[in-house]
């Protein structure tokens, strides 16, 4: 009963992760993609059932537009697993929607630094992962109207996504 | 006629000017309410780390009683491992939480099952209401819970009315009646034995006028009080009454309105009260120090009784409700002598860090609720081993009572500030050593000269041979200064890990040089110091003064790896009415890069392995790896010890405030201190960072050179893959 429950739990995450490519596209002038604040939900095999709780209410809460709320209960999420680098990206994401580029900016990078942290345990989910944090950069450095940068990050995620 | 005339304008002017006062005070604020700060709340979920005794100590911080029968919000259950829960509903900055009715098993220290008891579904997270830790009070200690009109029984207002003022609601603000039967009773018992003022009266009078008695006070309560009645209902009026008046004094906070009192005195919510508490409550407003429920007993129930008969009497209840409250005892709740605020030094760091938002006006009256990141289990482990140590290591050392202490635990990951002690008396709200004590910080600087070596990508690796050997050079002040080495002997040429790891003054001194101050400085700007550091040679060796907080701010950087997250104690805060007003954000900047702090902190975990923190080895149970640095000053003014594991950051500081010599080295004074708090809070061990540019190598300590893994000498340490030590040497015994 556990089990099963907290399988369809991850495979709507995940369902709701692939839903939502629209970010994959590289950056344009006009920020592309980013109509839904929820971003892609990609948990992790470790993360525990506390934790994807509270993604999801987070997600919910950013559907609706409540951005401050979503972040409330990523922060939580955050405080069950700090080194949780799905859950940084999420924030940085969110930051993005914020109109906070440079906060985006710093919170990937963070991101990025956890996900090496593991070393090699499952290399593909890792690539992917870093691959979504350069794509939040260059979304970053283009709203902030840095396009060289932005290309620059947007290459480094194209190299990282098969 | 003229003079009269002129009188008659001064008295409109006066009474105009009256006029506006009452109104510009009853429409604008009218009550100051302080600022309420809440501990973090406890998260419940399954494999949350928890022990029973920690469980028990949560459910009593947020006043959660203990009742084996039926459950309600506010008590638990206990059956062997489980605790059954009704969570009082709170308002949280992300909504509401309803009551939740869980069930909580702990096995081994970790939760294990998480639901609810009624419908037995899982519960994947819930939040415990967080307990109040402090208040931010104006300076005269008014506190209060406001109450609205209708949310106070029915029997309240008719008992208050019964007892105080018959008249309320047909007097026009004064009862002449009244105040010719007080007259007539107070000349029969030539005494003051009766009041004849108003309820409008007596709100009028802690209101806006001053407790002296004069005649022209008197005057301006009856005009103030026919003015009030004039602008506003009955029913406005009451309601500030209802909150205004004083009804008990607890240490130096001075309990206002029935709100607070419903809760201080019986510890539920004013709609909750059942007739025998109301009358109690009422009985109190005659005098609440002489009707003191705790110090007088019969005094007060007798009262209360008399309150009931009146009510009675005036047929507000029937003969059998009279004698149904009269039968039942007392029912106030035993005195929680934790209620005001015991966390000075917490609550100074959050007052500055609130400062910056907000006015003092404004915290001291506006109601806001605060949310922090107070964890006040790690405090009372902090203060525990703080006194208990304190003590041992004065009486040791023969200081005297003269030893002070200051210490700060975060949170790795977040930068959350969980507890503060800033004197050995943590309680006492003096100076606060752990924010303002500037003190030298002897060697908890080197690490910030070993990183700025390590960030020069291929000059250094931690197996690079440096000279540990006698130099001088001419100080700021034009001597010269030839820095010695702690055990007094210099060691040639040491791995750079070794130097760090034993302290070795001449060998950071020389590296310092080679590296330059100014790139030093910057590492440590980089790593959140944001104080001007003077570039001078004793630098190095952390003849610099910081405060605690300082230096917490910097082995937080070194424990988030790089990133600077600025040490904060505010969450959330909320309006009176619960409506989110400021969101505090996680604020994070990359200062050093990932992978050089990754190889010092391999390095500070050797500190604690076979460095000057070895001790930690055997006081530490098995498998709680941690990472840190001993800090000791010229003649042991100063014992230092800043370390972290996998999730706390604590940093200890012991000294005499008068700069004597202690005799406590980093090692044999704040290191024992800061591992009896780690090893009693529940916290995960230190982790190596493995990443795409790092390697791990067994090193031994002479050479720098690579050994077998079943050497137990050597140091596990980690490389940059370009800058690997590539000879092999012996393990060393």
């Amino acid at each position: 009963m556990k089990i099963t429950k907290l399988f369809f739990i991850r495979i709507l995450l995940i369902a709701f992760a692939v839903s939502l490519s629209a970010c994959q596209a590289p950056p344009k002038d006009k920020a592309p993609g980013w109509t839904s604040a929820s971003g892609e939900v990609r948990p992790g095999p470790k993360t525990g059932k506390a934790v994807l709780a509270l993604l999801g209410k987070a997600r919910q809460a950013s559907t609706k537009g409540s951005l401050s709320t979503a972040e409330s209960y990523l922060e939580r999420a955050l405080r069950i697993e700090p080194q949780n680098p799905t859950l940084w990206l999420y924030m940085a994401k969110l930051r993005l929607y914020a109109a906070k580029p440079k906060e985006a900016i710093n919170l990937a990078k963070k991101a990025m630094a956890l996900s090496s942290r593991g070393g090699k345990a499952s290399r593909s989910s890792q690539r992917s992962l870093q691959a979504d944090c350069w794509r939040v950069i260059a979304h970053a450095h283009q709203k902030m109207g840095d396009s060289l940068k932005a290309q620059k990050a947007q290459a480094k995620a194209n190299s990282l996504s098969y | 006629m003229r003079i009269f005339l002129s009188l008659l304008l001064i008295f409109t002017v006066y009474v105009i000017y009256l006029d506006f006062e009452v109104r510009s005070q009853f429409d604008g604020k009218k009550w100051s309410v302080p600022a309420r700060v809440y501990a973090r709340p406890l998260e419940l979920y399954v494999g949350k780390p928890l022990t029973h005794e920690q469980i028990v100590f949560e459910l009593k911080s947020s006043g959660y009683r203990f009742n084996q029968e039926n459950p309600k919000a506010g008590y638990y259950q206990k059956d062997g491992n489980s605790y059954r829960i009704v969570i009082r509903e709170f308002d949280f900055w992300d909504g509401h939480q309803p009551p939740r009715y869980i069930q909580v098993k702990i096995e081994d220290g970790f939760i294990a099952d998480v639901i609810d008891f009624r419908d037995k579904t899982e519960i994947a997270v819930v939040r415990l209401e967080p307990s109040i830790m402090g208040r931010i009070y104006p300076s005269h200690r008014e506190d209060r819970m406001l109450v609205k009109f209708d949310e106070v029984p029915e029997y309240l207002t008719t008992a208050l009315l019964a007892v105080e003022d018959r008249q309320f609601y047909s007097h026009f603000g004064i009862n002449p009646k009244a105040i010719l039967r007080a007259m007539v009773a107070n000349i029969k018992a030539g005494a003051v034995v009766q009041g004849g003022s108003t309820l409008t009266q007596q709100l009028v009078k802690n209101f806006f006028l001053t407790r002296k008695k004069t005649l022209v006070r008197k005057f301006n309560e009856a005009i103030m009080s026919l003015l009030l009645e004039l602008h506003y209902e009955k029913d406005d009026i009451l309601e500030a009454y209802l909150n205004e008046i004083y009804l008990g004094q607890d240490k130096k906070r001075a309990i206002h309105g029935f709100g607070l009192a419903s809760r201080f005195y019986f510890d539920k919510p004013i709609y909750n009260l059942n007739l025998s508490e109301v009358t109690t409550l009422i009985a109190m407003v005659k005098g609440p120090s002489y009707y003191d429920p705790w110090r007088h007993a019969k005094r007060i129930l007798k009262r209360r009784n008399f309150v009931i008969g009146l009510m009675e009497e005036q047929g507000s209840i029937t003969n059998y409700q009279s004698m149904t409250a009269k039968s039942k005892p007392l029912t106030v709740v035993k005195r929680n002598k934790k209620i005001t605020s015991s966390y000075p030094a917490y609550m100074d760091l959050l007052r500055r860090q609130l400062q910056e938002d907000y006015d003092k006006e404004d915290l001291t009256s506006e109601g806001l609720q605060i949310f922090s990141t107070f964890d006040p289990y790690i405090q009372k482990i902090t203060e525990q081993v703080v006194k208990s140590k304190i003590k041992q290591l004065d009486k040791q050392k023969n200081l005297n009572g003269t030893l002070q202490a200051a210490v700060i635990v975060t949170n790795t990951n977040n930068a959350d500030v969980l507890a503060i002690v800033g004197d050995k008396q943590p309680t006492y709200a003096g100076f606060n050593r752990a924010l303002d004590a500037l003190r030298p910080v002897g060697s908890l600087i080197k690490p910030a000269v070993y990183l700025t070596a390590i960030q020069q990508q291929n000059k250094y690796s931690l197996a690079t041979l440096i000279e540990d050997k006698g130099i001088t050079l001419k100080a700021q002040d034009g001597k010269l200064w030839s820095p010695r080495n702690y055990s007094g002997e210099s060691h040639g040429e040491v791995p750079l890990f070794k130097a760090l790891t034993s302290s070795y003054n001449q060998a950071t001194v020389r590296l310092g040089l080679a590296l330059g101050f100014e790139s030093i400085v910057t590492t440590l700007r980089n790593l959140g110091i944001k104080r001007d550091i003077p570039p001078y040679p004793s630098m190095l060796l952390g003849a610099v003064t910081m405060t605690p907080l300082e230096i917490t701010q910097m082995y937080q950087t070194l424990s988030g790896e790089g990133f600077i997250t600025p040490l904060h104690t505010i969450r959330k805060v909320m309006t009176a009415k619960g409506e989110p007003l400021k969101h505090y954000p996680v604020k994070i900047k990359q200062g050093v890069d990932e992978t050089s702090v990754r190889i010092i902190n391999s390095a500070l975990h050797e500190v604690t392995r076979n460095g000057t923190a070895r001790s930690l080895q055997w006081r530490l149970p098995k498998g709680l790896k941690v990472s840190g640095k001993t800090g000791t000053t010229n003649n042991t003014r100063d014992s230092w010890f800043a370390g972290f594991s996998g999730e706390h950051l604590i940093v200890a500081w012991l000294g005499t405030d008068d700069n004597k010599s202690t005799g406590l080295t980093g090692s044999s004074g704040a290191l024992p201190l800061w591992s009896d708090i780690m090893k009693k809070i529940r916290t995960r061990p230190f982790s190596f960072a493995y990443d795409d540019e790092l390697e791990y190598h067994h090193v031994e300590a002479k050479g720098g050179l690579l050994v077998d893994e079943d050497c137990s000498s050597a140091a596990y340490l980690a490389f940059r893959k370009d800058n690997v030590p590539n000879k092999y040497g012996s393990c060393l015994n």
